[in-house]
């Protein structure tokens, strides 16, 4: 492999890491803070693509516009999603919230199919970041995939700050690292859990959002990240946004050298590096509280 | 050897001496419901159409899938959401093992069987390195990394499936006793394998073993502490469970003539774990039923006589009738009884 | 010379991070004696008990029991080699029967998982130590009793015949309540003293720790 595909494997391997982040962090708060396992969860990164590929004709190139649009939906969305529904799985037992939130997969599938249908879409990246430049002889790179890897490190910044440099962040990791000492300490916890919710609701369809023109827009991309983010979670270590970060970094690397290296067993990569994590660290690699 | 003890008057509830509290112990009418069940399981064909042992043997065969997994959740507490990857294996072996000549029914069933339970102890392994919410999680990608295999491999058939040319059949010097091909021999095989696995698991928790899996359940600290060391039950329960997996995904390809990845699929992970919480956790008996409700409620929202145009969209249908019912009826149709009984005293 | 010891830790310690919760704690227990280690909250009773009994690994130092160096010896296999603990918190198996509790206790002894065609309701050496544990805990009465509807008492009665049934040498308890604390100082709530094979264990009380050992004839 020359020096010049290698860089573009690299390239890859950190913006698909970093785009993983984004839903993962999302899912790792949520249950670190709320003690809730969401399988839903990649229902939201589903709806995020769908929402950029229906807003597309609506917003044409406002790009940023339309991402704002759409996170604000997102978080509308959410709130009203915790409030109606999830803010009652948080007494449950983890088998019922899996079943709960598996049979809200199959609400979502099928709304989205009404709604939608079940087509592929495409979705074109705005005017000003399409095209690539060189790198090397014979290899170019998208500007947009360079775009959508400083998207993800410019909110991923942005999270280490609310989380580590605001009052909010402060309650989020008490959360994360004793739940119920913060409910003991007055905080209102029904208000922090909406937030937080709808925060991760909001990360997700982000991330969908800036996906969908790099991996179109198609009915099954909610179940193949979910599956795929609950192993950065377990590799990471629950209610750790750093581990989140170390582990999508390591699940893209694997996944994008395993596709060039193993081509058809590239698959089962991802699977093994979790197995390996397991042998070694149980808890994943920066496993913070319960 | 059972103690017999009188309880303080007036009390509290007495648990029947030396009992497992839940599964297989407090069952009313202890051996006779199960036995009854099987005279009239097997009486069933001279009653009913074709199309109906069809389903029946359907049914039975996932409801061996569901007791295998409630094993698992019920007995020893592991909620496992990629219990299908070793029904989608055990389905495979069949397949694979009877190549194009068909291959005899002893060799295909350990094959399935075998293969299931070694991948269970590969998962098992590491995945019981973990608790509760990991445990989950780490469940499904395993079985994610098998529907993969299946799914994108060439050896394992690629996404449209693999069929099953020849049935098994079991046989003795050259001569057939018992063809899998033909509808009746296959159905009353589905029925006493359901027995057999029934009887077997009712077994297993009335044993030591079984107690312990019980006490691991209900406080794992506390067993250890008692001087258990737990790691090996869960294992074992782990491998027995994918083992009775395979030998229903066995059953399921011989009864289909076909494989395909998506028997490894989530989706039918949560089904299962559906299963065993519409009939009722910690029940074999919940078990059995909650597969035929599942497997019935499936047909009925796909029924358009009933739905019409919405028919076609019957996982809305189902994802609503889910939630509503784990949310109103948490022990599931096993707790029915005891819910009505609850009401009708007022 | 301590060289009789029944339980010995040598400079154990343990460190989280920077804290040290432990620091080069060293106790000797001999058999027939009843210790107890008083401290503030905090103070890091729970830590030495964890590693005493096998929960928590020591980042320093070593343990010995029955004259087997244990530091690296997981729970279960210290508690079936004679050494056991009781929580502070009730750890009763709540939906079982009270006899089942004792006798799930006892079957830890002699597992025996592998003859899975036996009835454990039928399993003669467990039930038999189940029986004596309640006998000698004077719950004998409620043994049929689902044991989540017990007293609190008497759920704590139920706590220590389970450690009773498993018949340990030595065994380390938490626990809260000063008057019951007090009834067991004196020896043992309604029960004979040891005069048979097995043994007897005195507990704790406030937020005391104790440990004691004594003399056993079964193992």
């Amino acid at each position: 492999m020359d020096l010049a595909t290698f860089l573009v494997q690299c390239l890859n391997a950190v913006q698909y890491g970093l785009l993983l982040f984004l839903v993962a962090s999302g899912l790792t708060l949520i249950f670190g803070i709320m003690g809730v396992i969401n399988l839903a969860h990649g229902s939201f990164y589903m709806l995020g693509a769908y929402l950029a590929f229906a807003l597309a004709p609506w917003f044409g190139d406002w790009f940023f516009t339309r991402l704002a649009v759409g996170v604000v939906l997102a978080v509308v969305f959410g709130y009203l999603l915790e409030w109606a529904f999830f803010s009652f799985l948080y007494e449950r037992d983890h088998l019922q919230q899996v079943l709960m939130t598996y049979a809200l997969i199959l609400v979502f599938e099928e709304g989205r199919s009404l709604l939608v249908g079940n087509d592929v879409h495409g979705v074109a990246a705005p005017a000003w970041l399409a095209g690539s430049f060189r790198l090397g002889e014979l290899m170019s790179y998208p500007w947009y995939r360079v775009f959508a890897s400083l998207a993800c490190v410019v909110v991923a910044l942005g999270l280490y700050a609310v989380v580590n440099r605001t009052r909010l962040g402060m309650m989020i990791r008490a959360g994360a690292s004793n739940r119920d000492m913060v409910r003991g300490l007055g905080v209102d916890i029904r208000l922090l859990y909406r937030i937080v919710f709808a925060g991760g609701v909001a990360l997700a369809a982000l991330a969908g959002m800036i996906a969908a023109p790099l991996s179109s827009v198609y009915p099954g991309m909610g179940s193949s990240v979910l599956i795929i983010c609950f192993v950065v979670v377990v590799i990471g270590g629950i209610g750790s946004i750093t581990g989140a970060l170390i582990a999508s970094l390591l699940v893209g690397i694997v996944d994008t050298f395993g596709k060039v290296f193993f081509a058809e067993w590239s698959g089962v990569g991802v699977y093994l590096l979790m197995a390996i994590v397991l042998v070694w660290r149980p808890e994943g690699l920066m496993k913070r509280g319960h | 050897m059972a103690t017999e003890a009188t309880p303080l008057a007036g009390e509290g509830p007495v648990a029947e001496v030396g009992t497992l509290p839940d599964i297989a112990r407090r069952e009313p009418g202890g051996w006779l419901v199960p036995a009854a069940a099987v005279v009239l399981l097997a009486a069933l064909p001279a009653l009913i159409s074709p199309y109906a042992q069809d389903l029946v043997a359907r049914i039975a065969i996932y409801a061996i899938f569901a007791l295998s997994l409630e094993l698992l959740v019920g007995a020893a507490g592991l909620v496992s959401l990629g219990h299908a990857a070793f029904l989608g294996i055990g389905a495979y072996a069949v397949v694979l093992g009877s190549g194009d000549a068909g291959g005899p029914l002893v060799v295909v069933l350990a094959l399935a069987v075998g293969g299931a339970a070694t991948y269970a102890l590969f998962v098992g392994a590491l995945s019981l390195r973990t608790r509760g919410v990991y445990f989950i999680m780490v469940t499904l990608a395993f079985a994610q990394m098998a529907y993969f295999v299946v799914h994108d491999t060439k050896a394992g058939g690629g996404s449209d499936g693999i069929f099953l040319y020849v049935k098994p059949a079991l046989g003795i010097a050259g001569k057939t006793l018992l063809d899998l091909g033909e509808r009746l021999p296959l159905y009353y095989s589905v029925i006493a394998a359901l027995a057999g696995t029934y009887g077997l698991l009712a077994v297993l928790l009335g044993s030591r073993f079984g107690h312990a899996l019980a006490g691991i359940r209900v406080s794992e600290q506390r067993m250890r502490a008692a001087g258990f060391s737990t790691y090996p039950y869960k294992l074992a329960a782990f491998v027995i469970a994918g083992g009775l997996a395979g030998l229903a995904g066995a059953l399921l390809a011989i009864k289909d003539g076909a494989v395909n990845p998506e028997l490894l699929s989530w989706h039918e992970s949560g089904a299962v774990l559906l299963m065993i919480i519409l009939g009722g956790i910690g029940s074999l008996r919940g078990a059995v039923i909650g597969a035929a409700a599942f497997t019935l409620l499936k047909e009925l929202v796909q029924s358009e006589a009933l739905f019409g145009a919405l028919a076609s969209h019957w996982q809305l249908t189902l994802g609503l009738a889910i939630i509503a019912f784990v949310a109103l009826l948490p022990k599931g149709l096993i707790g029915l009884g005891a819910l009505l009984r609850g009401k009708a005293h007022g | 010379m301590a060289d009789d010891a029944l339980l010995r830790a040598t400079g154990l310690g343990r460190r989280f991070g920077g804290l040290a919760a432990v620091d080069a704690v060293s106790i000797d227990l001999h058999v027939g004696e009843i210790h107890a280690v008083i401290g503030t909250n905090g103070a890091g009773k729970s830590t030495l008990v964890n590693m005493l009994s096998g929960e928590l690994a020591p980042t320093a130092g070593s343990v010995r029991f029955a004259g087997h160096d244990v530091t690296r010896w997981a729970q279960p296999r210290r508690a079936r080699a004679g050494l056991g603990r009781s929580y502070q918190r009730t750890t009763i198996f709540n939906e079982f029967s009270v006899l089942e509790n004792c006798r799930l206790a006892a079957q830890a002894q002699a597992p025996r998982p592998w003859t899975f065609w036996e009835r454990a309701a039928g399993d003669t050496p467990s039930l038999s130590a189940a029986k004596q544990a309640l006998d000698a805990a004077g719950l004998a009465a409620v043994a049929a009793r689902t044991a989540g509807t017990l007293s609190h008492g008497a759920k704590r009665q139920l706590e220590i015949a389970m450690c009773l049934a498993t018949a340990p040498q030595c065994s380390s308890s938490m626990s809260r309540s000063p008057a019951w604390a007090a009834r067991r100082a004196g020896g043992c709530w309604p029960c004979s003293p040891p005069s048979s094979p097995g043994t007897r264990s005195c507990w704790s009380s406030m937020t005391w720790t104790l440990c004691s050992a004594s003399p056993t004839g079964s193992r």
